[in-house]
């Protein structure tokens, strides 16, 4: 029987060392940010110990700076609630010793060429011979998504992003206060189509949006998004609808979807510019005009 | 059978090596080399005044590349004994609210890292004054100035009022990387602390009696741990964090508190100090480590009694001795017996070399924590075969003047007999060898 027990050890034994729990502790922390533990929800303060079974809970524009094992350092930026155990992977620690390393850096080191500036001008293009200003932020949004009247049917919100090898954005809807994040979502593709927020979003209300790649720090710009009333949409709709002259029916589509464009009706100004090209096919102006705004706005 | 063949090629590698090792011409020659390198360092001129390698690897040592590139102290856990309180750009007034606030958290020690020169608004001034008075655990730093013959304290403002202080100097080049710290001064006739010296007093007092036994006028920092964007290994709490009460009740609880300046913008070099954790090894351009983080590795250092043992110069030149021996004894048996292959293998072999003795260094360091200083049989290695050449003129010299018998005997001398000279190099290098050798035994 003893020989059975042993056995059992022995073999279980590696298992149980690295089911060891993991410490975490609170290193910093901005915002709405709890622990919830034994059901008792406190404050989490800088240093506070999560105890294993606890939970935490980060409010909307908060995050919290955590170390696990006093080793490992990660953040927690996206609102939500955060048990120890879902934050077991970000404990994984690189265990690569220093002559591993070594033998790695002198392999790198001897393979590696670069050429010479002369030669391979890309290589060395990282020096940049100018002042930055703002926040070091790798995502752009085009001008012509700075507002946005949104009153039906979906578009995309989107953005281009200066690192290649960006794989993940976070992408934020703000309250007209232009702080409280209301829709915050972590993407892989570099848009977000409106229909996916539009049960978030009131009409007669003023919102606002930014995108930053995954782990660089929030965007401080905003992008103006209005979502009109349909009774608003109308009002002005009836203003530009008036024409001085005579025109065809593809005439005034291709005009409505040009000054819905010019004052931000993106998703209207689509419909009226498709319904130009159908009514007159064979012009080409509409079709190449329609072409680039689609072009323009991403739009599929 | 395997086991075989490779046991006969790995004695024919080392025959290779070993062939000459024991010729008197190798041990005469392996000791010209440091003759040379000795004539070297007693030129009284500095040669390398314009050349830029030597001036961009005068502050390069190789046991920095195991914190630049080989992640030696990534899993460096955090030291809890120790917290630092960012004090940014906090005014006196401020200051002084500041160190009240971190007193009522009962740390055992506050060591604070700025000097105030000077008076400024009188309003601010009190306020300061009057928390330095109510924190009877804090220890505040001074600058030692350094004259002719005697270290000085230069004066502060609240001298009166803190009566622990330690100098905040440490041991550096003018933009060089600090890898030393003196423990203790002597200021008139009394020994002075440094400003970690003078924490550690309050806090750990056997640490501190066993610095205070190794009387070591300059100790080499161990550093193990860093605080930037995206490493913390010290606790940084920012000034806002702590007037909020945002701090765990216990975070500072009997430990030792650093008030100083921190700041993580790579573009700000304010008390920013370069050290061997620096991301660039060789030609450092920017100061990587906040002075109060130097000063936190320092603590950490003598709180675990973790010193770095330096071996003794002699180390250094026996080793550089010995493998300079073996290296000449497989430069020679090239030269003498495969010309044709002698640059190929001395270069291939002193590019081994390197690698495998900067690793050696590297491997002492790290497990050890024992500085060996491998420059010497760097250099060694790479001035063997220059010499070999000196060597071999002077030894010819030698032979024709006073008949003296070298395994180098009539190789590459125009002056001898004529007739070797043909191309077959090899036949006449193998027979003069053998003649030599011959009379040797």
């Amino acid at each position: 029987m003893k020989k059975i027990v042993y056995f059992f050890i022995v073999a279980f034994f590696p298992f149980l060392v690295s089911a060891q729990e993991n410490m975490f502790v609170i290193y910093s922390v901005k915002g709405t940010v709890s622990v919830v533990e034994n059901k008792v929800e406190t404050k989490a303060k800088i240093g506070t110990i999560i105890n294993n079974g606890s939970t935490i809970k980060v409010g909307a524009g908060s995050f919290a700076t955590l170390l696990c094992n006093e080793t490992k350092m990660f953040s927690l930026n996206k609102a939500g609630s955060y048990t120890t155990s879902s934050l077991s992977d970000s404990c994984k620690t690189n265990n690569s010793s220093v002559s591993a390393n070594y033998m790695k850096y002198i392999w790198n080191e001897m393979t590696k060429s670069k050429g010479t500036p002369e030669k391979n001008r890309k290589a060395y293009m990282s020096n940049v011979g100018a002042v930055g200003r703002g926040d070091v932020n790798n995502v752009w949004v085009d001008q012509r998504l700075d507002s946005v009247n949104y009153v039906s049917g979906t578009i995309p919100l989107s953005w281009k992003c200066f690192v290649d090898e960006a794989e993940e954005f976070e992408f934020r809807l703000y309250d007209a206060s232009k702080t409280k994040v209301i829709f915050p979502k972590a993407v892989k593709k570099k848009h977000v189509n409106i229909s996916e927020i539009s049960q978030l979003i009131q009409p007669g209300q003023t919102y606002y949006w930014n995108a930053t790649v995954k782990g660089e720090p929030e965007n401080t710009a905003r992008q103006y998004l209005h979502y009109k009333t349909k009774d608003e949409y109308q009002a002005f709709l009836t203003t530009i609808k008036k024409a001085d002259g005579t025109e065809s029916e593809a005439e005034m589509n291709f005009r409505l979807g040009f000054v819905l464009e010019e004052n931000h009706y993106i998703g209207e100004a689509y419909n009226y510019y498709l319904k130009a090209t159908q009514l007159d096919p064979t012009n080409s102006f509409y079709r190449n005009t329609f072409m680039s705004f689609k072009k323009d706005f991403e739009i599929k | 059978m395997l086991h075989k063949h490779i046991a006969r090629h790995t004695k024919k590698y080392v025959r290779h090596i070993t062939k000459y090792l024991y010729e008197r011409d190798t041990f005469f020659a392996t000791i010209a080399v440091f003759v040379f390198l000795i004539l070297l360092g007693m030129i009284p001129i500095n040669f390398y005044v314009l050349n830029p390698m030597k001036l961009a690897l005068k502050d390069f040592d190789f046991n920095d590349i195991a914190y630049a590139k080989l992640e030696k102290t990534a899993n460096v856990k955090k030291d809890n004994r120790i917290v630092v309180v960012n004090t940014g750009h906090l005014d006196r007034a401020e200051l002084g609210f500041l160190i009240e606030k971190v007193s009522s958290y009962n740390p055992k020690v506050i060591g604070l890292d700025i000097f105030f020169k000077g008076e400024r608004e009188p309003d601010k001034d009190s306020i300061l004054r009057e928390a330095f008075k109510k924190t009877k655990n804090l220890v505040a730093v001074s600058v030692g100035i350094w004259g002719e013959h005697d270290f000085t304290i230069d004066s502060n403002n609240f001298d009166d009022v803190i009566p622990k202080r330690g100098y905040a100097n440490l041991i550096g080049e003018d933009i060089g990387t600090i890898r030393y710290y003196s423990p203790f001064e002597t200021v008139g006739h009394e020994k002075y602390p440094q400003i970690t010296t003078a924490i550690i007093k309050e806090y750990d007092h056997e640490a501190y009696e066993k610095l205070e036994k190794r009387h070591k006028e300059q100790e080499f920092i161990n550093y193990k741990r860093r605080v930037n964007t995206d490493v913390k290994q010290y606790q940084i709490i920012e000034s806002e964090d702590m007037m909020a009460d945002n701090v765990d009740s216990n975070l500072l609880k009997n430990k030792i508190v650093l008030l100083g300046y921190i700041n993580y913008d790579p573009n700000d070099v304010e008390d920013k100090k370069f050290t061997p954790m620096n991301d660039k090894f060789a030609g450092k351009a920017i100061p990587d480590m906040n002075g109060i983080i130097v000063q936190a590795n320092i603590i950490s250092m003598v709180l675990d009694t973790d010193y770095i043992h330096k071996m003794p110069k002699w180390v250094a030149w026996v080793v550089a001795i010995i493998i300079g021996w073996i290296h000449m004894s497989l430069f020679i048996r090239y030269y003498l017996e495969s010309h044709i292959w002698f640059h190929l293998v001395a270069k291939l072999a002193q590019l081994f070399s390197v690698i495998a003795f900067a690793y050696l260094g590297i491997l002492l360091f790290d497990k050890f924590e024992v500085k060996l200083d491998m420059k010497y049989t760097l250099y060694v290695i790479a001035l063997a075969v220059d010499v070999i050449y000196f060597y071999e003129a002077f030894v010819g010299w030698l032979h024709r003047k006073y008949g003296y018998q070298t395994i180098f005997g009539h190789h590459h001398n125009p002056l001898e007999n004529a007739t070797h000279h043909n191309n077959d190099h090899h036949k006449h290098e193998t027979t003069t060898h053998q003649s030599t050798t011959h009379e040797h035994h």
